[in-house]
């Protein structure tokens, strides 16, 4: 297997190569020759260059691995030239006979033994063998090249006294695998003169030993008494032996069984491992360098666990299964994903930062359509056909000019093959600052990210990401076909990491997103020990350590007895009173737990919302709007729209042509970008019909569906809706009903779990108050707050945020049973006391009995508790008559009649008639007896029991009804009417 | 010495630049030498003067590349990214500030990226809104020019048709970008060249582009009066009768109703303490041109209100917007990003304007979608004094500090709700339409006078005693005994009225005589409104 190391192949610095080895640059005579073996390695002073060729399929069963190595090219050749001259070869050393194949003798240009490779002069013999691509990754452009180390079967050790590596700047130090990796402390066997890479303090061999040994040696007690050591708060673990368990091994085997092949790497675990504390800072100054020497550490592992597993017999790995397992292995490029630095701002990268790894976080605004990024480009001469590979170089490929073959040389006949041609993924996407991350004033900025492989399509527009990467700042090209360029430049990132939704504010509910679905794929797979399962990796630690500060304060919060009160003074503090509708909004904010049929079994059942709505109802200047706003505030995903503005598309999803595409792209408006949090309409009334309608799908099914340019599809649009309206007329008329206060339909009103209305009393105590209040907040010049002892915003918000993703009460039996009680009272209510089952109000439907539930869980999140507790189901018992109180009591029976917003009409008038009804027959039973009593006597004694007046029409409705019923029967004219029982009735 | 700096900086401001480096070239960090030493050069106003100003009379055409001016103008984007520039080129002279150097890919690789600086690119347009003597005073008067300037991306300026520059700004001393936002007022002085904008596009246009020596921002407002100023009650009389005169038909009652709204600037946003809305109800609609058939396709310009020129004349920065059916649906209100780029509204105005909106050339018609959301989005303005500019997947809410008149021939706004509504009772003959020339002036002293009343106003703060606290207190709960009807709002426009009473008064404290004439004042308003 041939590993070409390669240097930066820049500058002087490396004299020693340049001059010892290397050819100089006029030594063309032997082009031909290897011209024939390395198509690939065409003009890339810089560019790493990995090439591994397998052995033949002549030795079977092993997997003897040959290297060759390439010297880079000195920096004074002409690309061109660069291309033949002295790129480094991928050298299919002969055979195994020759043991160790001289790793640097006899490449170079120099070097006047002929490449002994059979396949040496065969043009196509490199493509051909594909079984060992090279290790080559978009996100890195490295100055150097690793090859996995070869891998000798039976630990033949052939490198022990290798003689390449004198004179040579390289240096493998993963040879010393021939020692078996158990070993892996075992100092590299090269000679020591090999130093830093170039421009860097990074010791290659050093860098690649110590990864080595963090692979096999760290343990997560290592990572627990770092973290203890920074204050954080570390999980307690299961038994002693948990901190003892060699982790990264233990991926390995994993990566191997699932067939994964990148590592995500906490790179706070390599601050905690003592020995590879170096290796951490040098990580994040050198990535390209160093981020390619651990790729090829951990193909060497891979393939020294696989083999070592072949040995111990495993499971699955044994003889041909692991034989075939170990060419697999080495058929795949292994990569690690490092993260965990701590986050910072896109606005903070500066200069300094270029080449370094860097951590930022922000919203994903566009991203191209995937696109084929050429990796290696072949080209074939039209008079010979000589082909040849030219690597990417930096963005680039040199196209030959003339064909390379000195027989040929014929100038401009290399025409490309594209479907030789090798092409890797590769997308481009502009991530903006995220609101919270935006200086006040400021207009939001963005950066380019180039995503790479396995990272493509991880992200869509909207998502906001973490991601780690290099900083690159490139000179701008003055103009495309010209080659010089500008000395001002441009910046993005290269993406090595991409971690979705992460966030101080509430994080979006993750019973919304599908399951594993949002897993970064390939870089979610394996590694991330200490992030749990969740979404919430290791913070960096600062953050981190912040983090567990705030847990334990949240915690200690949540013990208070008063904790309710506390939070619910604490939301909108400079709102005057209101204390139930703000416990109500508080609930909101917490939310119910979502269930899916889908945990029972049988994937993608339908979901239950635990999003609780709420709609403020009220007079105009008490502060509805101002709840809203800051709701909106602190809400995940809060999306603020007034009800006025919106229209349908506003509040939707519309189509429309991407610019740069041309093609059609979703553009989701505020309920579907509120998918998962609270969405704040103000001014609800004034909603169009259209989109109003909109609204009874969300709130029920939660889903959009729109039906644009052809395109017909679904949206998830799971978000709780706060919403404030104005009465009719500005002003709420106490003497009727709410649903003729507002001008909105019964059916959505109900949608509403709960309704507040909020009217404006006099009282010369309150106005007092409030004048004082106001004073204060307008005239004077220290405006002060409400209560004393509240909760400042980001506290509120990161309370709520952890109860929100931690928590997930269920209802005990005892809580359950009081539900039905609850629900039962809240029906019974309904229920006409003298059993007239024809006049029965609704006062509670299934939809109450559902909003009691999520309230309840609500309450019992809040308390950071597990289990929904009788206290809960209390609480939102009353929270729920208090919003029934308001919302559906009857105004003139002061009754509550759930019917008065499920169907919009009142039923004051039937309960009157209904009392009238009874008291007649109680009447005519009492004195009247068989002779019947007098109109007009009846009248009078009905309207001297009766509160309120009595009006003759309906006495009148009321006796004629009985008279229909057979109960009662009149006889007589106008004034001398006699109403007379029916005996037997 | 600094006089002979000043020639020279003024003749051939690179030279001066590349000498300062020289003597500085060790200097880690050289733009703050940058700023320090071309601020203290044009450290007296005479000096500053001296510095041409680059403006629609003076535009970038008419100067040399690499000359040295001043511009004065609002930042309408900070978005663009910030740029990186080689300190130092290869042949180690001064980077930056323009003076690049074509470099070979060969060279490129081997950039020291300990050498590269970050400088901050933003974008400024003229101000929109200044008033021509607020110009005068501030860039000396300059002769008309006869060169029509075509601006580049005029999206970018909140009245795309109208005459300004729009420039690209790169500041290369970070600490004085960092203090820049969106509408900021400030002048950039610095070297003038053209280069392309946005390094992401494939082949980007060149637009005018100054790199700043040195900045000077304008905080409070563009030009600066005393509070409180001497002998202000009969000027203030003078000042209202001469706005009702000349724009109102006399009607005084509304004209100091505009008088206390051009004063009106944000006080605090927690708790909001913004300037009221106004809306001159009942005023006439324009007179409608009788040659110009009434077309659809073709609406004719509407006559701006007698009102748009005298307040021109009174304050530093107005801007009248004329309302009608196609401006509404069609002219974006609020900036709005589009491909990256930030497209200004007709509201990305800088603070401390007075906006006149005219409701006068509404007809009946259909509002489209951008209707819809310009009318949220003026709304929004008045009621919380923030705009929200549309980013993708994210709308941000920028302060403002806009005060608001609208004019509307009904009741009351067909559109907006105002904080305070005041019908005008014009005379009979009244014109309230005219145009410029004919306003009447008065003479030049009482003018200057009348501009150091509003514009001290607009800066004055007005404080409140506990006793007078305790009286407005005791105040609202008897009005309250007596009237239902009257809620916390009523007292908020009341305390809010009377603070802007004090402030047009030029009196440091709220008396109770003052609460009570501004109560009466606002009783007289209340009075009119119920009349309708």
């Amino acid at each position: 297997m041939s590993s070409p190391l390669k240097f930066p192949s820049s500058d002087p610095p490396d004299a020693e190569m340049a001059d010892g080895e290397q050819g100089t640059p006029n030594a063309p005579a032997q082009q031909p020759l290897f011209f024939a073996a390395t198509p690939s390695a065409a003009g890339t002073p810089r560019r790493s260059q990995r090439q591994q060729s397998s052995v033949p399929p002549s030795s079977p069963g092993s997997v003897v691995a040959r290297r060759a190595v390439g010297l880079s090219t000195p920096k004074r050749k002409t690309p061109l030239f660069t291309a033949g001259s002295s790129s480094p070869l991928a050298f299919p050393s002969s055979s195994p006979r020759k043991g160790a194949t001289p790793r640097g003798a006899n490449i170079l240009a120099s070097s006047s033994s002929p490449p002994q490779s059979p396949g040496g002069s065969e043009p196509l013999e490199f493509p051909s063998s594909p079984a060992t691509p090279k290790n080559r990754r978009g996100d890195i452009h490295s100055s150097l090249s690793l090859t996995p180390v070869a891998r000798r079967r039976r630990q033949q050790n052939l490198n022990s006294d290798d003689p390449m590596s004198d004179g040579t700047n390289l240096q493998i130090p993963a040879s010393s695998a021939g020692a078996g990796f158990s070993a892996a402390a075992e100092p590299s066997d090269e000679p020591a003169e090999i130093r830093a890479i170039w421009g860097t303090t990074v010791n290659l061999a050093e860098t690649m030993k110590t990864f080595r040994e963090f692979m096999l040696g760290f343990k997560p007690k290592y990572r627990i008494s770092y973290d203890r050591s920074r204050g954080v708060r570390t999980r307690a673990l299961a038994s002693p032996d948990e901190g003892e368990v060699l982790l990264y091994e233990g991926y390995l085997r994993r990566m191997r069984q699932t067939g994964e092949t990148n590592l995500n790497l906490d790179m706070n675990n390599l601050a905690a491992y003592p020995p590879s504390k170096k290796l951490h800072s040098q990580l994040v100054k050198y990535p390209q360098e160093v981020i390619p020497a651990m790729d090829q550490v951990l193909k060497d592992l891979m393939l020294e666990i696989a083999e070592q597993d072949q040995q111990a017999g495993m499971e699955g790995m044994a003889d041909e299964d692991g034989e075939e397992e170990i060419a697999d292995i080495m058929g795949r490029v292994y990569k690690i994903r490092p993260f965990g630095l701590p986050s910072g701002n896109m606005r903070d990268l500066n200069p300094t930062d270029t080449d370094k790894l860097v951590c930022i976080k922000g919203l994903v605004i566009r991203a191209t359509p995937v696109i084929p990024d050429m990796k290696v480009a072949f080209f074939r001469c039209l008079t010979c056909n000589h082909t040849v590979q030219v690597e990417i170089d930096r963005g680039k490929i040199d196209e030959p000019q003339r064909c390379p073959r000195d027989v040929c040389a014929s100038v401009g006949t290399m025409s490309l093959v594209h479907n030789r041609c090798e092409f890797a993924d590769r997308q481009v996407i502009r991530l903006q600052e995220t609101p919270d991350a935006v200086p006040d004033g400021q207009t939001p900025h963005t950066v380019t990210l180039s995503v790479y492989d396995e990272l493509v399509d991880v992200s869509k527009p909207g998502d906001r990401l973490v991601v780690s990467g290099i900083f690159r700042s490139v000179p701008v090209r003055v103009n495309p076909r010209q080659r010089t360029l500008k000395s001002l430049f441009k910046t993005f990132l290269d993406v090595v990491h991409v971690r979705i939704g992460t966030d101080d504010r509430l994080g979006v509910d993750k019973s919304t997103r599908p399951a594993g679905g949002d897993r970064v794929p390939g870089v979610g797979g394996v590694g991330d020990f200490f992030g749990d399962d969740e979404e919430s990796p290791l913070e960096q630690q600062r953050q981190q350590s912040r983090r567990a500060e705030v847990e334990a304060k949240l915690k200690e919060l949540s013990q208070r007895p008063d904790i309710y009160e506390l939070l619910s003074r604490s939301l909108a503090p400079s709102i005057w009173s209101l204390e139930d509708v703000k416990k109500g909004i508080l609930l909101q904010l917490f939310g119910g737990t979502n269930k899916s049929i889908a945990r029972g079994g049988g994937a993608g059942g339908p979901r239950y919302r635990g999003d609780i709505n709420v709609l403020l109802v009220g007079d105009p200047g008490v502060s509805k709007s101002q709840i809203l706003a800051y709701v909106h505030k602190i809400a995940p995903r809060g999306v603020y729209t007034s009800g006025k503005g919106s229209s349908a598309v506003g509040l939707t999803a519309y189509v429309t042509r991407d610019p740069d595409s041309k093609q059609l792209v979703l553009e989701s408006g505020a309920l579907v970008l509120s998918d998962g949090g609270v969405c704040c309409i103000d001014e609800f009334d004034k909603m169009s019909e259209a989109t109003r309608s909109v609204l009874h799908e969300v709130m029920e099914q939660q889903t959009v569906s729109i039906a644009k340019a052809g395109i017909i599809t679904t949206l998830n649009a799971r978000t709780s809706i706060l919403a404030a309206a104005n009465p009719i007329g500005s002003r709420y008329d106490r003497s009727k009903t709410i649903s003729s206060n507002l001008d909105l339909p019964p059916t959505l009103i109900s949608r509403f779990d709960l309704l507040y209305l909020v009217l404006d009393n006099v009282d010369e105590q309150l106005d007092r108050r409030l004048a004082q209040h106001l004073v204060g907040l307008y005239l004077e010049d220290n405006p002060h707050t409400g209560g004393q002892d509240i909760l400042p915003m980001d506290e509120l918000s990161a309370y709520i945020s952890y109860a929100r993703t931690r928590i997930n009460p269920t209802i005990t039996e005892e809580a359950g049973e009081e539900l039905v009680k609850c629900y039962v009272t809240l029906r019974k209510a309904g229920e006409d006391p003298r059993g007239n089952a024809n006049e029965k109000r609704i006062t509670a439907t299934t939809r109450q009995l559902e909003s009691m539930i999520r309230l309840s869980e609500a309450h019992a999140r809040m308390r950071f508790s597990s289990l929904v507790e009788l206290a809960d189901v209390r609480e939102a018992f009353r929270l729920m008559r208090e919003a029934i109180n308001t919302s559906a009591r009857d105004p003139t029976t002061g009754e509550i009649d759930m019917g008065l917003l499920d169907t919009g009409i009142g039923r004051a008038q039937r309960r009157m008639r209904g009392d009238m009804r009874k008291e007649v027959l109680n009447l005519l039973d009492g004195a009247g007896g068989t002779r019947g009593v007098r109109w007009s006597e009846a009248f009078k004694a009905l309207e001297g029991q009766s509160s309120v007046r009595i009006q003759a029409s309906e006495f009148q409705e009321v006796v004629r009804e009985l008279e229909q019923e057979g109960l009662v029967k009149v006889v007589g004219e106008r004034d001398r009417r006699v109403i007379r029982r029916v005996e037997g009735a | 010495m600094v006089s002979a700096y000043r020639t020279d900086a003024l003749r051939d401001p690179t030279a001066e630049l590349k000498e300062l480096f020289a003597t500085h070239e060790s200097a880690h960090d050289f733009a703050p030498e940058v700023t320090r030493h071309f601020s203290t050069v044009f450290s007296s106003s005479e000096a500053f003067a001296e510095i041409p100003t680059l403006d629609v009379q003076n535009p970038p055409e008419s100067y040399s590349d690499r000359s040295l001016v001043r511009f004065r103008a609002m930042v309408q984007d900070t978005s663009p990214s910030p740029g990186m520039y080689l300190r130092r080129n290869a042949s180690g002279t001064l980077g930056g500030w323009g003076l690049h150097e074509d470099v070979s890919e060969e060279e490129e690789r081997n950039v020291d990226v300990g050498e590269l600086r970050e400088c901050t690119t933003v974008w400024a347009v003229s101000i929109p809104g200044e008033s021509d003597w607020c110009q005068e005073e501030l860039s000396g008067s300059s002769g008309q020019s006869s060169q029509t300037h075509t601006p580049a991306k005029s999206y970018k300026y909140p009245d795309p048709e109208g005459s300004h520059i729009g420039v690209q700004v790169k500041l290369y001393d970070l600490d004085v970008a960092e203090q820049l936002k969106s509408t900021d007022l400030a002048t950039f002085v610095g070297i003038l060249t053209k280069e392309p904008m946005d390094v992401e596009a494939e082949s980007p246009p060149d637009v005018p582009t100054l790199h700043v020596l040195f900045t000077r921002p304008h905080q409070q407002s563009l030009v600066e009066r005393p509070y409180p100023s001497a002998g202000s009650s009969s000027v203030r009389e003078e000042l209202v009768n001469w706005i009702a005169s000349e724009a109102l038909g006399g009607d005084v009652d509304a004209a100091e109703w505009v008088l206390l709204a051009s004063i009106a600037r944000v006080q605090s946003r927690n708790p909001p303490l913004l300037p009221p809305s106004v809306t001159l109800a009942q005023f006439p609609a324009p007179p409608i041109s009788t040659q110009a058939a009434p077309s659809e396709a073709e609406a004719p310009a509407l006559p701006n209100p007698a009102l748009s020129h005298v307040l021109s004349q009174l304050l530093p920065l107005t801007h009248t917007l004329p309302l009608s059916l196609a401006t509404l649906n069609k002219v974006p209100f609020a900036p709005e990003s589009k491909d990256e780029d930030l497209h200004a509204g007709a509201l990305q105005l800088p603070q401390g304007t007075l906006l006149l909106v005219t409701e006068g050339g509404v007809r009946e018609g259909k509002l489209v979608e951008r209707g819809l959301r310009n009318i949220v989005a003026l709304q929004e303005l008045l009621a919380a004094q923030t705009l929200s500019y549309t980013f993708p997947f994210s709308a941000f809410a920028f302060p403002t500090d806009i005060a608001c008149v609208v004019l509307t021939e009904g009741t009351k706004s067909a559109f907006f709700r105002t904080d305070l509504t005041v019908p005008l009772r014009p005379a009979a003959d009244a014109r309230l339409y005219k145009p410029r020339a004919e306003v009447a002036l008065p003479e030049a002293t009482k003018l200057a006078a009348f501009r150091d009343l509003v514009v001290g106003a607009q800066q004055g703060k007005v404080q409140v005693s506990a006793a007078i606290s305790e009286y407005i207190q005791q105040d609202f709960v008897r009005d309250r005994q007596q009237d239902k009807a009257i809620t916390s709002e009523d007292l908020i426009r009341r305390m809010t009225v009377a603070k802007l009473y004090a402030l047009s008064m030029h009196q440091t404290e709220l008396t109770v005589d003052i609460w009570e004439r501004a109560k009466a004042f606002d009783e007289r308003r209340r009075a009119r409104l119920a009349e309708l």
